[in-house]
């Protein structure tokens, strides 16, 4: 019995039916323009270089070697700097997710998402390379995700929405790495995000007032994550909810050492705020040595029995 | 008037006559004899204590002679008293922020004697804290 077309386009997409015989739903098209290569390239550049890249051979063979999610890079040395690469993405619809770790399975079945750029945001792109032109090993990186250009340093593998020259960008290290690092700390981030959440909040409003900020604000991506390709899958989603927004540079400052810690400038090993304070017989047993306000007033001495025994214990501990 | 209250000499001895008093309230003054400030207060203790022999009892300690507690009672002022009732220290609110102490020497001795009277009941129903009868805090004063 046939399913309905709708059920069937539905089913098809998440991999369930494999061979539909209506005119295949969007993925499986998508699947097939990827076979060659220049349908993400072809949006915006056709000088592409002429020879396809081995990467993509390797997405007809079934089973591709590669990470899926590694971003894909050219070869350097056949690469024109003038050209920006493609970060692969697949159009995986459980990126949402940020647990869900895409496999060949997903490639396969869900390809791999075009790189659709807006023409105002080329426009602007265009306007803020001519003013800050891209230094010395840093090459124009497009994002699919996002559908915006990011740059990134080949040597020091450290990328930036912005130009590096523009004054407002900042260069971090891509997410992929910094998430691997900063993975058990997570909850700590909330903090940073609000206070990067004002960053971007003033540079949302002032969108209609001049050329330089709204030009940042369409090359910008809506959150500030420095990220290859894999974030999280919701980045066009929250467009204006979390522009701007990034929680590097403050997740970087946390762990830095303070300046007035003893243990960036001797041999004391790092501690918290409470350690190395001699608590013994600060003040009386069994009350609060830091009580203030209300709390003073109700703290009762100990009997002086129980002061002549703490203070036998201190001379025997001494 | 000190040489006519008890004085005690040295730790062990505060801790015994605070030990021993099954019914009573005891009042340690801590300070030095010769302090004006506890000469005054001595005076008043010396008055009201034939008054209030029945529920209080009262001691002088030398808080040179026994520094043992100077430190965790935080025996800073010239003159300071506490009251103690089976070996507990009960608080008065006496309005002034340190429910600890009178750390001002006392000149009238009805207004002592109701502090004591005072602690004694409160102590007596298992109160750590009684409120003192009169406010003493500076805003009156000014």
């Amino acid at each position: 019995m046939p399913l309905p077309p709708a059920l069937a386009a539905r089913l098809a997409k998440r991999g369930i039916v494999k061979d539909t015989p209506k005119p295949p739903p969007p993925p499986v098209k998508e699947a097939k323009k990827n076979e060659d290569e220049e349908v993400f390239a072809e949006d915006y550049d056709d000088m592409r270089k002429p020879d396809p890249p081995q990467i993509m051979e390797e997405y007809t063979i079934p089973e591709p070697v590669e990470k899926p999610f590694i971003q894909v890079e050219e070869e350097e040395e056949d690469y024109d700097p003038n050209e920006p690469i493609i970060t692969e993405v697949i159009n995986c619809p459980f990126k949402i997710n940020p647990y869900h770790e895409c496999t060949d399975y997903c490639k396969n079945t869900y390809g791999l998402k075009p790189f659709e750029p807006e023409s105002k945001m080329l426009k602007l792109r265009e306007r803020m390379l001519r003013k800050y032109p891209l230094p010395d090993n840093w090459r124009e990186v497009a994002d699919p995700l996002s559908n915006r250009y990011y740059y990134w340093n080949m040597m020091s593998d450290q990328v930036c929405w912005l130009s590096p020259l523009h004054p407002r960008a900042t260069v971090t290290l891509p997410a992929e790495r910094l998430r691997g690092l900063l993975d058990d700390k997570d909850n700590l981030s909330d903090q940073e995000d609000d206070e990067k959440m004002e960053e971007g909040s003033d540079l949302s409003d002032d969108d209609s007032m001049s050329g330089s900020d709204s030009e940042e604000d369409v090359i910008m991506p809506d959150k500030n994550n420095k990220k290859k390709s894999q974030d999280y899958g919701r980045q066009n989603r929250d467009d204006d909810r979390g522009r701007g927004r990034g929680r590097k540079g403050g997740r970087k400052q946390r762990d830095e050492l303070d300046p007035m810690d003893p243990a960036s400038y001797s041999e004391a090993p790092r501690g918290t705020w409470s350690s190395g304070l001699d608590q013994r017989g600060s003040a009386k047993t069994g009350v609060d040595a830091t009580a203030s306000g209300p709390l003073f007033q109700q703290r009762p001495y100990p009997s002086p029995g129980a002061v002549l025994r703490a203070n036998r214990q201190m001379e025997d501990d001494k | 008037m000190s040489y006519m209250l008890q004085h005690l000499h040295n730790g062990w001895q505060v801790d015994q006559a605070i030990l021993s008093e099954e019914d009573r309230a005891v009042i340690i003054r801590f300070g030095h004899d010769w302090d004006p400030a506890c000469m005054v207060m001595d005076e008043t203790l010396y008055r009201c204590a034939e008054k209030m022999k029945n529920f209080a009892v009262i001691y002088l300690v030398d808080i040179s002679k026994v520094p043992d507690f100077n430190k965790m009672y935080e025996l800073y002022d010239p003159c300071t008293c506490m009251f103690f009732y089976r070996n507990k220290h009960i608080m008065i609110d006496l309005g002034t922020g340190n429910n600890n102490k009178i750390n001002w020497p006392m000149e009238d001795v009805q207004e002592f004697i109701d502090i004591v009277e005072t602690v004694y009941r409160g102590a007596r129903k298992g109160r750590g804290l009684v409120v003192s009868p009169k406010d003493y805090s500076t805003k009156y004063r000014y």
